[in-house]
């Protein structure tokens, strides 16, 4: 698979640790103010994803999801079987 | 204009492989990890880390084969690094895609053991990109030798005394790119030397598959064909279903390709469940160009190889879109609405019509990346639309596919058209003749007229219905069931003929049998 035309990990070379950041901050803020949880939340979300085995370079590894952006939401979970929140 | 099939039940064109069902498993984002492989210790069930429910889902729909480690994955993969005890086993940070581990705890054995639990063939694709001649060449006397020997003895070192049968067999992955931007020359030189040095053990037959073309790269197969058809037994051709391309195509002087893609962020194919009919037309035509290029390689294929012995392996296919919003684009994690099933099934019914030379196909990726079968998130699992298909069209697995003439209405958007109808005709070994149909057309119904000669008096046995009220409709963890499959009660039998009342952007399965 590859995406010159489909590797992952060429797909990772084309994009810059600042593209991330972009990423990351635009879609956060796209999104609506009622469609995200207050600061506290956020933050004790964040908190608890910072322990977890599943973290792996701020993506969990049980959605795939970074962890800034789905602790963000207000109807978000934490994945795993047992909800860390 | 009706929509009409002809068939008659008397003359049989080819098997159809069930191998053409063929599923893709790469180490790329959840795939295998987190996806087939949660580890021993997971509170998911599991058994030696393998995902019981993924395990069951995937026996249901009767996974033929499971292509195994990539991808690009595998032109970079050492076998080496993935055997022995698991904590000796070595991790790399992988600083290509974020710094995430690979941590090895999937390797040989635990694939084989997959394959073993799945009830399916593996398909193990070596290392041509990055690795030796002798590294590949150790990997196929490790799996596949019987006797002593310093790999055979390593094997059994690890615990496993008899060696395992493996069959299907790729020679590198993408070797025009990913896999060390080779000119198709250059490549065929390599796969012949590599080729002779993957040995058949014992009884233990390989089934060599060259990589074939990107697309449409027709240079690659007549390359290919003319250097190495004496030597494979398989060549590859990968193609993706999609309407943004993110790769520039670099056309050379000697006819070969050379591929850059796109910089920045990944929005190139558009989302995966937020689109109107531009996006389902597009995908619609995108999947029926699957037939154009099947039929351009295998007339190349045909002009050396008259009597068919090489296959077409269509090991890479299937729709690719942005990935979810909030998900790590490297992990090319998508959801999958009807489109996806229409055009999988449309796609599928190609390989099915062209199934004298297309032997196996394999859609990517199996569990949680690209056009998958099964999405998880912790311990819930969804299976897809797409998995639907595949269950339905399973019946077609090793039958006949059976002469027939097709006649479709069009269905046409802002000028353009195509096919509204398609179909696969099959008889079984039971004598039971399964037809799957499918109506590309998102707005309209289409009735369908279907001829059945030499078949002497039949009845409807059984009738499914794959569709959905809207083109974007998905299965989710909290709605897990919105899309599957129905009884379908459109058709009705007059005589040699069946009449199908076929709903729009709809998929159907009927099965006839002979009143004896």
């Amino acid at each position: 698979m590859n995406d010159y035309s489909a590797c992952k990990r060429c797909t990772y070379l084309n994009m810059s640790d600042e593209d991330y950041d972009r990423y990351i901050r635009r879609i956060l803020a796209s999104m609506k103010p009622q469609e995200k949880v207050n600061e506290d939340v956020y933050r004790t979300r964040l908190a608890s994803c910072s322990t977890c085995v599943y973290l792996q370079n701020g993506v969990c590894g049980m959605c795939g999801c970074f962890v800034e952006l789905r602790a963000a939401g207000i109807s978000s979970h934490c994945p795993m079987r047992k909800r860390k929140w | 204009m009706a929509n009409q099939i002809v068939v008659n039940a008397n003359q049989t064109v080819s098997k159809i492989n069930r191998n053409i069902y063929g599923h893709f498993a790469e180490h790329l984002g959840r795939c295998i990890y987190n996806g087939f492989y949660v580890g021993e210790n997971s509170d998911i069930p599991n058994v030696d880390g393998l995902r019981l429910d993924i395990i069951e889902a995937l026996r249901e729909i009767r996974i033929p084969v499971l292509r195994w480690p990539g991808g690009c994955f595998a032109d970079e993969y050492h076998w080496m690094d993935g055997i022995g005890p698991k904590e000796l086993r070595p991790s790399m940070i992988n600083t290509h895609w974020g710094g995430v581990v690979e941590n090895n705890a999937f390797g040989t054995h635990e694939f084989m053991e997959l394959c073993e639990k799945l009830g399916c063939e593996p398909y193990i694709c070596g290392n041509v990109g990055s690795g030796t001649v002798r590294e590949m060449s150790e990997w196929i006397e490790y799996m596949t030798f019987d006797g002593k020997s310093p790999m055979a003895d390593l094997r059994r070192k690890n615990g496993k005394e008899e060696p395992w049968k493996l069959k299907y067999f790729g020679i590198g992955n993408e070797n025009w790119n990913c896999g060390g931007r080779m000119r198709a020359e250059f490549y065929a030189d390599n796969l012949n030397r590599y080729n002779l040095y993957a040995r058949d053990y014992g009884e233990n037959k390989l089934f060599r598959i060259a990589v074939g073309p990107r697309g449409e790269n027709y240079h690659w197969t007549e390359v290919l064909m003319r250097e190495a058809a004496l030597y494979i037994n398989g060549l590859s051709l990968h193609h993706y279903t999609r309407v943004g391309d993110k790769v520039i195509i670099h056309k050379c002087a000697d006819d070969n390709e050379k591929y850059t893609s796109k910089q920045g962020e990944d929005h190139f194919r558009g989302s995966a469940t937020d689109f109107d009919e531009k996006d389902w037309f597009g995908i619609m035509k995108a999947a029926l160009m699957m037939d154009e290029i099947i039929t351009k390689h295998a007339a190349i294929m045909d002009k050396y190889d008259p009597e068919k012995k090489v296959a077409l392996i269509v090991d890479e296919w299937g729709t690719w879109f942005d990935c979810e919003p909030g998900t790590n684009p490297g992990f090319l994690y998508q959801q999958n609405t009807l489109r996806d099933a229409v055009s999988a099934a449309a796609t599928l019914n190609i390989f099915n019509n062209h199934s004298d030379r297309v032997q196996m196909t394999n859609i990517a990726q199996t569990i949680n990346v690209l056009q998958a079968m099964i999405l998880t998130e912790g311990d819930r699992m969804v299976l897809t639309p797409t998995y639907h298909v595949y269950n339905m069209y399973k019946v077609h697995q090793d039958s006949e596919l059976l002469n027939c003439g097709i006649v479709s209405d069009e269905y046409k958007y802002n000028g353009e058209k195509i096919q509204k109808i398609n179909s696969t005709v099959s008889l079984d070994c039971k004598g039971i003749i399964h037809i799957t149909l499918v109506n590309m057309d998102p707005n309209e119904p289409a009735t369908v007229v279907c001829y059945i000669s030499e078949y002497g008096s039949f009845t409807l046995k059984h009738g499914e219905i794959l569709t959905s009220e809207n083109m974007n409709d998905m299965n989710t963890f909290d709605v897990p069931d919105r899309i599957k499959p129905k009884k379908f009660m459109g058709a009705v039998i007059k005589g040699d003929k069946v009449i199908i009342e076929m709903p729009p952007k709809a998929i159907v399965m009927l099965e006839l049998e002979q009143v004896k």
